[in-house]
């Protein structure tokens, strides 16, 4: 099945607005999301096809991090039902979507200075076990080393997160979230900061990640990296779905092209 | 007859105690809002300034010595302090609490050494009694209340319409901006620590003459101001008084109408509640890293 | 035991070697071993005296006493430093925990008759208690906020302590209790030195395995724990319990030797609080280490400065009525040059005097793993071996 049919069907089966739990593994419906007296995320309804790369894109202040918020559960949405591979997870905490296969990495990265690129990953793959003997003696220290070697980091493996350069961060984020051992992996703003051949590095590696099976999310204000990345797109603005489907389809949509400050979108 | 009398001396008496609260709070709020830091020596301050007046009148330096000692020998510590331990530590709230504290113990001790455990007796300021409707009370009471208000209005003058203190104001809202506008924070956080020590001092003063004073007078008021802070919010001058009233009447009643042994508990208790359901106080804003 | 965690255990039993360990595990155990040693070497003829001598105390059983109390204080000391030190949230009335155990087991051995080991058990479980009734808000305020907390929290104690006078003893507190070892001194001794190995074994194991690595994060940044699928409530919580089980553990065993007794002035001083906060941080917080060591530092210091005669010309007074006067400026000295600890400084020298400089000092704070494990120091050294042992025993395969 290639990506492109994926996509169509995607793009069908999420016209009408009802959105089920099968819908794909990740379903979001009606979605609302109210700081006081503002609406950050108004009825969003969307769904995630499995081993889709989904572009998540809208202007600055659209609401795209205030839903992911909300869907990995820093926060629990005003309103609105989450469902993640068929079960409801409306509200639950961060820890326990990671640990059910929900990853996301940070737009303003946040890794922990105060020890090695290798421990922060590490960290990601400890179990939640209070009193273990793992540990001791180093063990994870194999399997993180691996992933920091997938995501470009071998050679920086004992340096500390002050010490990398904008991309090593990145891939550091990405590398935290992979520990996690995801099935589900949001990436939030990536190619900010990043030149030309980071892009493409960074996006390869991306499709790699969903070559092996990962679904991955998006999130981008800035279409240039992101179109020939991703399978479909969601675009928002003002916290409601503004348009769907595939690159071509949301590039030649006229109400994209006007929230992008009417006009080309490159 | 007798009850109404009770309850026009718990009043009275706690409507004047507490402008003396309030004035030990605001030092506290201020240095906590302007510079982030629980200054734990604060209570020591106070000590400090109620033995300098101490000293002064040994030296015989009479009443206006023992105000000035009472009101620059602190206002000087605090500064020192500042500008030789805290400033450095200024990224790292826990340190500056921890330092403060040992301060706060060597002060303490350094009274236990030269002066042992005993109470003193400071120089008499006012004396004589006044009475309102029957009951009494003293006259440094009355003092204290005056003074301290006076000092108080004086404050929210100098901090809304002087630039100084208006600096002091912004930088308690956010340091970037401030220091975005030019305002040296630096310079505010110092000035900050002179007017909260100073102000410590001119209580201890009055603490000292009117009960005594000792090595560990200024513990209770420490955990006093820590009550009263939180529950008028951190940074805010208007929420130190309130608070400072709102426990001070707490307190006063609780230890006339319930039992003296329970001096103390009905503040903590507040402050524990308040710290559970609502951090942020009356008047506060929440604790940003 | 499965395959698997047997020959871990064997691995893990290997590298305690004594003669493998690096320079600075060396000295700890050498100074453990004289610990042990000390009963028998102060009853030796001419060491026997020397011994005496740098005890602080004129007598072989007050200097007994004296470390054994230290030894009590240091249990207390590492307590703190498992929550404080590793996450982070900063107790200010740790002292609450000592208290807590110290006084329920007292009453549970007089008022109930239960046996002193069975006392003691109660005592480490209310204590525990207590540390959930810490945890709990732990999760709900902040920083100072938070510190503000646990510095109340012993002043409410104490309030209920004196307004319950009749039941609590009031200021004198209760009578002793029963002696778990009865009175001899070098029998409390071993009870006190014993139950500090066991703490700090515990305590270790459980920092420089991943609970440690967690801990720490904790303290760097929460949301990078809950990214990693911890959750961080759990954690946080099991701190508080661990710390107020052990420092209620030490409280209450003080109790029931005749080291020390029930009363407020031994159990719920302010100044105690005081005292295992500057014990650990001057040792090195987030270390255990640095906790044990500050803490038998700070518990002998004052008894070191009270043997001191020499009385100070101008002031007039000698040097062992100043005694908590020069405690307090000392460490304010201290804690302005060694603001990371003693610990970690001595380690950073020790590697630049033996030549063995990994290039940055301070180690990374769940014990013993600098940031750059390149090179020939003894940290980078052990973690290689453990790296070759695990790939050896494993094929090197993943799972």
């Amino acid at each position: 099945m290639s990506a492109d049919t994926t996509a169509e069907e995607a793009a069908t089966a999420t016209v009408d607005d009802e959105i089920s739990p099968d819908d794909g593994i990740l379903a979001v419906d009606g979605l609302r999301k109210e700081f006081g007296g503002l609406v950050a995320v108004d009825d969003l309804s969307f769904a995630v096809q499995e081993q889709e790369i989904l572009g998540f894109i809208g202007p600055n202040g659209a609401g795209k991090s205030t839903t992911f918020n909300c869907v990995t559960g820093t926060y629990p949405p005003t309103a609105g039902t989450v469902w993640y591979k068929g079960e409801e997870v409306t509200g639950t905490p961060p820890h326990e979507m990671v640990k059910r296969g929900m990853a996301r990495t940070f737009q303003s990265f946040a890794p922990l200075e105060d020890r090695s690129v290798l421990k922060n990953v590490a960290l990601s793959m400890m179990n939640d076990n209070l009193v273990t003997m793992d540990g001791l003696l180093g063990e994870f220290h194999e399997e993180a080393r691996a992933i920091c070697e997938r995501v470009g980091l071998g050679d920086r493996l004992h340096q500390t997160p002050a010490e990398l350069p904008h991309a090593g961060m990145l891939r550091l984020e990405l590398g935290r979230a992979l520990g996690t051992d995801p099935d589900l992996l949001l990436v939030d703003e990536p190619f900010a900061g990043l030149s030309g051949p980071e892009v493409e590095s960074v996006s390869d590696l991306l499709l790699e990640l969903r070559d092996e099976g990962m679904t991955l999310v998006v999130v981008d204000h800035n279409m240039r990296g992101l179109l020939q990345l991703i399978d479909r797109a969601i675009v928002i603005n003002f916290g409601s779905l503004l348009a769907e489907g595939s690159p071509d389809e949301i590039t030649n949509n006229p109400e994209v092209q006007e929230a992008y400050l009417g006009g080309g979108l490159e | 007859m007798a009850t109404l009398s009770v309850a026009l001396t718990i009043i009275v008496q706690a409507a004047m105690i507490s402008a003396l609260y309030a004035l030990i709070a605001i030092g506290f709020t201020l240095i906590f809002g302007v510079g982030g830091v629980l200054n734990l020596a604060h209570g020591a301050t106070i000590t400090m300034g109620a033995f300098s007046a101490y000293y002064a009148g040994q030296l015989g330096l009479g009443i206006p010595g023992a105000i000035l000692a009472s009101v620059a020998i602190p206002a000087l510590f605090a500064g020192l302090l500042y500008l030789g331990m805290v400033k450095r530590l200024e990224e790292e709230p826990i340190m500056v609490m921890i330092t403060t504290l040992v301060v706060s113990v060597v002060i303490e001790q350094a009274i236990v050494v030269f002066e042992g455990t005993t109470n003193r007796s400071l120089p008499q300021l006012i004396e004589g009694q006044f009475s309102i409707a029957g009951a009494t009370f003293q006259n440094l009471l009355g003092v204290m209340f005056v003074v301290s208000w006076i000092i108080i209005g004086l404050l929210f003058l100098f901090v809304n319409y002087t630039k100084t203190g208006k600096g002091i104001l912004a930088v308690s809202m956010s340091h970037k901006g401030a220091s975005l506008v030019g305002i040296k924070s630096s310079r505010i956080n110092l000035i900050t620590w002179i007017i909260a020590g100073a102000f410590a001092g001119i209580a201890g003063l009055f603490l000292g003459s009117w009960l005594t004073a000792s090595f560990a007078m200024g513990q209770a008021q420490l955990v006093l101001s820590f009550s009263i802070v939180v529950v008028g919010g951190i940074g805010s001058i208007r929420g130190s008084v309130i608070g400072a009233y709102l426990i001070g009447f707490l307190e006063i009643a609780t230890t006339n109408l319930v039992s003296s042994s329970l001096q103390g508990l009905a503040p903590l208790v507040v402050l524990v509640v308040v710290l559970l359901v609502k951090p942020e106080g009356l008047f506060g804003r929440e604790f940003a890293e | 035991m499965t395959d698997n965690s047997k020959s871990r255990l064997r691995l893990l039993l290997g590298q305690l070697n004594p003669l493998g360990l690096p320079l600075r595990q060396k000295i700890g155990v050498f100074g453990l071993a004289f610990l042990i040693a000390l009963p028998l070497l102060v009853s030796l003829p001419v060491v026997g005296q020397f011994v005496v001598m740098i005890l602080p105390a004129s007598s072989w059983e007050l200097g007994l006493y004296n470390v054994a109390a230290a030894l009590f204080f240091a249990m207390f000391a590492m307590s703190w430093d498992a929550v404080s030190g590793y996450t982070g949230e900063i107790s200010f009335g740790h002292g609450l925990f000592f208290a807590v155990g110290g006084y329920t087991s007292a009453m549970l051995n007089m008022g109930h008759g239960l046996s002193p080991w069975v006392s003691v058990l109660g005592g480490v479980l209310l204590a525990a208690v207590a540390g959930v009734m810490i945890g709990v808000p732990a999760l709900r305020v902040e920083g100072p906020y938070l510190s503000l907390v646990t510095l109340v929290a012993p002043l409410i104690l104490l309030q209920l302590f004196i307004f319950m006078s009749d039941i609590f003893g009031g200021e004198q507190g209760l009578s002793n209790p029963e002696n778990l070892v009865g009175l001899g001194f070098v029998s409390n001794y071993f009870l006190a030195l014993g139950l500090f190995v066991a703490v700090f074994a515990l305590l270790w194991a459980l920092t420089r395995s991943n609970t440690g690595s967690i801990l720490t994060a904790i303290r760097e940044d929460e949301d990078a724990v809950s990214a990693a699928g911890l959750s961080k409530a759990k954690f946080k919580i099991f701190a508080f319990v661990l710390s107020g089980a052990i420092g209620g553990l030490a409280g209450a065993v003080y109790v029931h030797t005749p080291v020390g007794s029930p009363t407020p002035s031994e159990l719920m001083s302010v100044i105690v609080n005081v005292e295992v906060i500057i014990a650990a941080v001057l040792g090195g917080m987030g270390t255990i280490v640095g906790a044990a060591v500050g803490g038998l530092f700070v518990a002998m210091l004052p008894d070191y400065l009270n043997l001191v005669e020499f009385t100070v010309p101008v002031i007039g007074k000698s040097i062992s009525e100043m005694s908590f006067f020069l405690f307090a400026i000392v460490t304010l000295f201290l804690l302005n040059i060694f603001p990371g600890g003693v610990l970690r400084w001595g380690i950073a020298l020790g590697r630049r005097a033996t030549g063995r400089d990994g290039g940055k000092e301070g180690m990374a704070a769940d014990g013993g793993q600098s940031p750059e494990d390149t090179g020939t120091n003894p940290v980078a050294q052990t973690m290689e071996r453990y790296q070759e042992y695990y790939d050896n025993m494993f094929g090197g395969d993943d799972e």
